[in-house]
């Protein structure tokens, strides 16, 4: 847009009192998203999540600069370099071999979201070659990869994050931080609860442009054009809806209640899609936290989206449930007084009466004598008293976590000697179902590195 | 000529995407994406979603800025044009209104609580500045107070990415419909001449044919006689028709005009029509007839 195009829109939206326009204020001058060192990252992998980091996430990371892209998938590729340079500027360069782009790129990082069963090779490599790492879940389909992985960044001295995001999502961070061990809001956590849950297993098709040959698709270890589209359903390129999904969650289960399972039941099977991996799972996870025994239930599946995905906690002086979606709420235990949490709303912590408190005429229940008032629950407002708030998605601010370790400002939020604890869990789980359901303890030392 | 049809609960309705001239396998793997991207919009878009755009631009302070997504960005610099194109009449920034009748509605707010807050919603409404770069995908606050509700264009600007999509997948011959308010149809003219759809008023239906166009539609049957002006901030705008059709080359358009066109008067979407290259027609409801503009009698039979 032209200033003057600009000015006249400025005018002619100003014209209808909004006060939204186009435009930069004149009061906000300096723009935070500015770095002065910038580190070189390339990106390998450009399906969906790929995609999300080239095109969602380090648009908005100012010291990142993406210098390449690396996809076996010409098309996609392709269009990743080009796109990329259409709406964000400068030069992005494509390649289908990995070590030819380490070899020509002067990298100070990698991010990579291929198949699990490439992680290892080319994470170890790059930390190897002096080259950080962001390395999405699962850090392999194997917990031998997984801890060849962690062995490297302890051996290296290089970074490596791996993408389970939700450690960098402010709610999550801010629920840890300050309400769970700052002010011990839900006393005692008994139990933990998560799923899954979704309508259908990914069995996406090469589109119409992508012009494979099965030859150099086997150079890179796939036996078949759907193993690389859907690698998740192949036990020697995947680890499963458990290591897809459910890692995620669980990996939030150990991180809130501070501790990691002891024991593991597990069931899972593969009637519904008859795929290699399982499609449905329910596991059982006991722990021993410091606050007392606690029990975890998760489940996946895969032919239903009812009820979507979510993470609930109950502890004996209130419960949330929490997600990246729309579900999020905090309970309240009856016993326990409306007073005594008054504080963490005077603190910014937390909202009520969807968050409309600021319109009632006095408290609730000196509204006068009316219909039948609701049940009071909670909502996350501001999150005071963080050491800090990134206000990026989650999948941004993890990713901006690891770019700014790189650069000496921050450190990992999710490292992976840290990765590799949830890995086990994993694992054991996998055991568990490919037992029949058996019943699996695990010792405290194969959780470390 | 095979016909393919998948349905997908996301952004409070259910959308429905009809595939033709496609083998089954690869219509499969279309609505697979075509359905993750809707998702995955939803995530960037809905005002509930709190780690989404829109819920963080709802959370700014004044003198913060913020980095959005490209699509964010797009969509809300749309919505600023056609905003300035309907005189207001198209307006994001009402969620807090919409968060108030909610509130009532859950008997947290009292009816005489609701006339207060609405009068204070919109004097901070009227308040507040927000400015987006229109360089890059920023999002600057000087002074909070107004709210995004995308509700009356996200559906609509979904279907123009899926559009994108299509294209990228080559896809040629097919409808998608966000709730059947706002429906996409796109069409190869030598495989399909056009796609075949009602309108209705309380006492006629026309069957439309309709080729490479998004039509979208407002009305009063579902959400009663009294809505919701922006314009004043009150809900008790009793407007001129009973229902309104729009039809756009651009998704977003025609969702979002349909929205606008309920609030104004007939002269003045004759004007914008006229004016606006984008829209192609529109038509009307008012006392059971079914009025159009421009008046066009090839539509439909």
């Amino acid at each position: 847009m032209t200033n003057s195009s600009r000015r006249d829109f400025i005018k002619h939206s100003a014209l209808f009192g909004t006060g939204l326009m186009i435009g930069n204020p004149l009061s906000i001058t300096a723009n935070p998203l500015k770095a002065a060192d910038k580190i070189n990252i390339a990106v390998v992998g450009c399906g969906g999540r790929g995609g999300g980091m080239i095109f969602s996430n380090i648009p908005k990371i100012p010291s990142a600069n993406l210098v390449a892209v690396c996809d076996i998938v010409e098309s996609r590729r392709e269009r990743a370099k080009n796109n990329y340079m259409q709406q964000y500027g400068g030069t992005v360069n494509a390649y289908e071999d990995f070590y030819e782009m380490m070899e020509k790129e002067n990298l100070d990082a990698i991010a990579m979201a291929t198949p699990d069963f490439w992680h290892m090779r080319h994470a170890v490599d790059s930390l190897e070659a002096g080259i950080h790492v962001y390395c999405e879940k699962a850090m392999s389909n194997n917990i031998e990869d997984a801890r060849k992985m962690a062995e490297a960044q302890k051996r290296t001295g290089k970074l490596l994050q791996i993408g389970r995001q939700r450690r960098s999502n402010d709610r999550y961070r801010f629920t840890k931080e300050i309400l769970l061990d700052q002010e011990q809001m839900f006393g005692r956590l008994t139990h933990a609860i998560g799923q899954w849950n979704r309508s259908r297993i990914w069995t996406q098709r090469p589109s119409k442009r992508d012009n494979l040959d099965l030859d150099r698709l086997k150079k890179y270890g796939f036996d078949t054009v759907d193993q690389v589209y859907n690698w998740r359903n192949y036990k020697k390129l995947g680890g499963g809806v458990v290591s897809d999904l459910g890692s995620h969650q669980i990996d939030i289960f150990n991180w809130f209640v501070d501790s990691f399972p002891k024991t593991v039941y597990a069931a899972g099977n593969n009637s519904y899609f008859g795929l290699e991996q399982a499609d449905t799972m329910a596991t059982i996870l006991e722990y021993d936290t410091p606050k007392g025994p606690a029990i975890g239930i998760y489940e996946n599946i895969s032919n239903s989206r009812a009820i979507g995905v979510y993470e609930r906690f109950i502890g004996d002086d209130g419960a949330f449930v929490i997600s990246e979606g729309k579900d999020n709420q905090i309970y309240r235990e009856s016993r326990v007084p409306a007073r005594r949490w008054e504080k963490y709303i005077e603190a910014g912590y937390l909202s009520n009466l969807a968050d409309m408190a600021e319109y009632k005429e006095k408290e609730s229940g000196d509204s006068g004598i009316k219909e039948t008032a609701p049940q009071i629950s909670y909502d996350i407002k501001d999150m005071a008293g963080m050491s800090k708030v990134y206000n990026m998605a989650a999948h941004t601010a993890h990713l901006y976590n690891f770019v700014e370790t790189v650069r000496g400002e921050e450190t990992l939020n999710y490292d992976a000697v840290e990765s590799y604890k949830s890995e086990v869990c994993i694992y054991k789980i996998h055991e568990a179902i490919n037992a029949g359901g058996q019943r699996i303890e695990i010792d405290p030392g194969e959780y470390e590195i | 000529m095979e016909t393919h049809r998948f349905e997908h609960a996301a952004m409070a309705t259910e959308f429905v995407l009809t595939i033709k001239n496609e083998e089954a396998e690869y219509a499969n793997s279309v609505c697979q994406q075509v359905f993750d991207l809707i998702d995955t919009l939803e995530t960037k878009l809905s005002r509930f979603v709190p780690d989404s755009d829109i819920a963080r631009i709802n959370r700014m302070k004044a003198g913060d800025q913020l980095a959005v997504d490209y699509e964010t960005w797009e969509v809300i610099k749309k919505a600023i044009d056609i905003s300035a194109l309907s005189y207001g009449a198209f307006d994001i920034g009402v969620a807090k209104h919409m968060g108030v009748f909610r509130a009532t509605k859950e008997r947290i707010l009292t009816e005489f609580e609701m006339a207060k807050a609405l009068d204070k919603v919109q004097v901070d409404k009227q308040n507040a500045r927000l400015f987006v770069d229109p360089d890059n995908p920023m999002v600057y606050c000087v002074e909070p107070g107004m709210y995004f509700d995308l509700g009356g264009i996200g559906k609509g600007y979904a279907l123009d990415q899926v559009e994108k999509l299509m294209l990228e997948l080559e896809v040629n011959t097919y409808s998608l419909s966000a709730g059947e308010s706002t429906i996409l149809f796109r069409n190869d003219t030598t495989k399909l001449p056009y796609w075949t759809y009602p309108i209705a008023t309380k006492t006629e239906q026309r069957r439309l044919q309709l080729s490479n166009v998004t039509v979208s539609a407002s009305g009063t049957y579902f959400q009663g006689n009294h809505i919701f002006d922006p314009r004043t901030g009150d809900n008790d705008f009793v407007p001129n028709t009973e229902r309104v059709w729009v039809a756009a080359k651009d998704s977003a358009y025609s969702d979002a005009f349909s929205t606008a066109f309920f609030l104004l008067s007939i002269e003045e979407i004759e004007e914008i029509v006229a004016e606006n290259e984008k829209i192609i027609w529109m038509a009307y409801s008012k006392d059971g007839t079914m009025n159009f503009v421009p008046e066009n009698d090839i539509l439909g039979f």
